[in-house]
């Protein structure tokens, strides 16, 4: 354990030292912010027509209107963030010849995988985790406009935590990416690819009328995982789909890893 | 180029097209095509083994081979653990819905609807591959299989199934979606979890239990579409498996099919000769829904009395709801009894003009209040009964009667042997002191109507349906100032900026070291 912690400290040092870490805050919180301030100023308009009687003022809420599609974005905004923050982590270690060098010292391979999977997560965490002033803005100018409770906090809790988990397997995703690579550029466009992948071949769900197709294809999609989440609805599933990503995709690491012992 | 360098671009693009070729078969439905993938892709594959074939046996005896060996195994297992804990988690999913109001959670209704489903019943979704509807379908059939396994849900081309098509009599540009058991067959417009359990519950019901509403004395017309009239009730009513008819008193004798006699608010009082005749009926086991309004005798008071339930003379005045719906004689139903028609209710019911009722006690029979006015604040009564028809005063002081007040009462009693026909073992009588609350104009305001179509399938014996309708999340308002917008978006702006600014001074210091 001291050795993975060694390791994420070097890393997380490196990050917060070049302008990496900061490139990925200050990407998710620009669009963050952008999808933030268009459903909230969509919805101060439905407040309005719903005052004056041109719409159902019981069907609008805030938590729906705003908070649930701002965290589903934010998965989307973290899913192209997570493979620039990894494209370096291991890739650049085989450019430079320095993994050999840290395959002879007394670290694991595992200890090596786990302290820059941290490293890179911690990065992410961060970044999602100065969105976490949008629900306390609308709790105050909610609260404010005379509703008792505008925010559903246990609703903005598991969206966050869905966040948190898609974070994890879409930075292992990019670890293992990482590995398999010299090439930084490269790395970070497979990521991206494998990313938008699995967001896409959802689509291949309504696109069958096969059932069984219909149903894998529809698990092995992120976007359904994290909307159920982000509307506060926690399945099984969704946990088992986000940690097996993050175990496989780390198991696989491990094993590129292990296997540069070999050759 | 050497033939073992084509073979290993070959490679790759065959090993893709094997892939591939599922999608295909799947997706594009194309079998040919997806035959054409595994031979062309096969072909590539063989191809890159042939012509590669040393340096491929020179990789596998080398002393990386054990190893390779060793990964791909533990891959594999550990790519079926994670595949069998995945199958498990969603053939068995545990679902927590963290929402203030459970809105993710199916209502009662649907529970006890799929759970309490004997036959399995078939629903048929007709829907070409891409379309959108088709997804929201999907959910929300996912949420009802979890249920119970009666329900068997088949997604069709209907392109495909021409023969079910005409069979169900699907239209263009009409519902895709028919539930179907044996014969019977409903067919489900809208994706909402109220339509599709409607449809089960009607599909199930094949017989329709039919309720009798007494007509003549000037009580709200089930066919009146004005607020006054009934037309909504109704129309719920057939969601629930019940059918509305007006009752003929001529041949003297109540149909043999009433599953119950609703009178609604009659302004003339029934004849003798037609309360006799309703004594009749609930002594047989027969199931009566009394309506009345305050200072308007029906001639039902002696029957009533003796079912344990008097109308006591006046109006009852809430200051609840002189507050809440700006008229002194809105009752407001805050508190229910411990009886089936409202177990699990907790919402608020609304009486425009309400009289109020006691308890009386009655020999053989078992009479329980259901709804009640809510009694004091501050120590001072808040319901009291105006005896002075047009008057109403504001305090309570002189009032011979102050809440809490009784709105609606029950009565049960076992059903008598005699030489009429037995209707079933338990006549029942439900009074309400207002029949305004489930009229057109009040029917959707808070309770009414789930409250009304309670008391309607208690009485026809569908007490295993009485729950609430669907939930949503309570509604909430934003109103934000020109000034406060700017300062989210100065905000919005600020942060990143000061994130980046902030990152590039720490890159540039370390630089100049």
């Amino acid at each position: 354990m001291r050795n993975t912690l060694a390791i994420a400290r070097k890393e997380l040092n490196v990050y917060f030292t070049t302008p990496m870490a900061y490139a990925a805050f200050c990407f998710v919180t620009v669009l963050g912010s952008y999808i933030f301030i268009y459903c909230v100023q969509g919805f101060s308009r439905a407040s309005l027509m719903a005052m004056q009687g041109f719409y159902d003022s019981t069907r609008i809420n805030l938590t729906d209107l705003v908070l649930t599609p701002t965290l589903t974005n934010l998965g989307v905004l973290v899913g192209f963030v997570a493979p620039f923050v990894t494209m370096r982590l291991l890739a650049e270690e085989k450019r430079q010849h320095t993994m050999e060098l840290l395959m002879t010292t007394p670290v694991r391979p595992t200890e090596i995988v786990l302290g820059k999977f941290f490293a890179a997560w911690s990065v992410v965490v961060v970044s999602i985790g100065f969105t976490f002033i949008y629900p306390v803005v609308l709790q105050v100018y909610g609260a404010s406009a005379g509703s008792t409770a505008p925010i559903e906090w246990a609703t903005v809790a598991t969206g966050y935590a869905g966040l948190l988990l898609w974070g994890g397997a879409v930075v292992a995703i990019g670890l293992f990416v990482s590995s398999r690579t010299e090439n930084q550029a490269v790395a970070a466009v497979i990521g991206l690819a494998v990313t938008f992948g699995l967001w896409l071949i959802a689509g291949a769900a309504s696109g069958t009328t096969d059932e069984l197709a219909k149903q894998i294809f529809g698990d092995l999609g992120w976007i359904p995982h994290i909307a159920s989440m982000a509307s506060g609805s926690v399945s099984t599933k969704d946990i088992a789909y986000f940690i097996s990503l993050m175990v496989l995709a780390l198991f696989l690491t491990q094993r590129t890893v292990e296997a540069q012992r070999w050759s | 180029m050497k033939l073992a360098h084509w073979g290993r671009m070959a490679g790759p693009v065959g090993l893709v097209l094997l892939l591939a070729s599922a999608l295909t078969v799947v997706v594009a439905g194309d079998n040919w095509l997806g035959a054409i993938n595994v031979i062309a892709g096969a072909g590539a594959v063989t191809f890159y083994l042939v012509t590669n074939l040393g340096q491929l046996t020179e990789q596998f005896t080398n002393r990386g081979t054990f190893y390779t060996t060793v990964s791909a195994v533990s891959t594999a297992l550990l790519l079926g653990a994670i595949i069998a804990g995945n199958y498990l988690a969603v053939a068995h999913p545990k679902t927590w819905d963290v929402t203030q109001n459970k809105i993710h959670s199916l209502s009662d209704d649907t529970v006890k609807t799929v759970q309490g489903l004997k036959e399995p019943v078939e629903v048929l979704a007709f829907f070409k591959g891409g379309e959108p509807q088709a997804e929201i379908w999907d959910a929300l059939f996912a949420r009802y299989k979890a249920l119970g396994d009666k329900l068997v849900v088949r997604t069709l081309d209907p392109e495909k199934e021409p023969v079910l098509v005409k069979e169900v009599g699907l239209t263009r540009g009409g519902p895709h979606v028919v539930v179907r058991q044996g014969k019977s067959d409903v067919k489900v417009a809208t994706p909402t979890e109220e339509d599709l359990t409607n449809a089960l519950v009607k599909v199930t019901h094949q017989t329709q239990r039919k309720i009798y509403f007494l007509d003549g004395h000037g009580e709200a017309g089930i066919d009146d579409k004005t607020p006054n009239g009934m037309t909504q009730l109704v129309e719920r009513m057939g969601n629930e498996g019940l059918k509305a008819a007006k009752l003929p008193f001529g041949n003297g004798e109540v149909p043999t099919d009433a599953a119950a006699i609703v009178i609604a608010g009659p302004e003339k009082p029934l004849l003798p000769a037609e309360v006799a005749i309703l004594r009749k009926y609930l002594e047989e086991g027969g199931r009566v829904i009394a309506m009345v309004e305050p200072f308007t005798p029906t001639g039902l008071e002696p029957l009533l009395k003796d079912w344990g339930v008097t109308i006591d003379d006046g109006v009852i005045v809430d200051q609840a709801g002189r507050g809440k719906f700006d008229n002194p004689f809105a009752a407001i139903g805050v508190g229910y009894g411990e009886h089936a028609v409202v177990k699990g209710f907790n919402l608020v019911t609304v009486y425009p003009q309400a009289a109020s009722l006691s308890m009386t006690p009655a020999q053989g029979v078992n009479a329980t209040p259901l709804v009640y006015t809510l009694g004091a604040m501050g120590g001072s009564p808040v319901t009291w009964v105006e005896t002075n028809a047009g008057e109403h005063s504001s305090s309570p002081e002189g009032k011979a009667k102050v809440g809490p007040l009784n709105l609606a009462a029950v009565a049960s009693k076992a059903a008598k042997p005699g030489q009429g026909q037995k209707r079933s073992d338990e006549g029942r009588l439900i009074v309400i002191g207002d029949h305004d609350f489930a009229t057109n104009g009040n029917f959707t305001v808070l309770g009414n109507g789930d409250f009304a179509l309670n008391c309607l399938n208690y009485m026809a014996d569908q007490s295993e349906r009485i729950s609430i309708r669907p939930r949503q999340r309570e509604a909430s308002r934003l109103f934000l100032t020109a000034t406060q917008m700017g300062g989210i978006r100065f905000f919005a702006t600020e942060l990143p900026i000061g994130l980046l600014a902030f990152g590039l001074a720490i890159f540039f210091n370390r630089r100049a070291k």
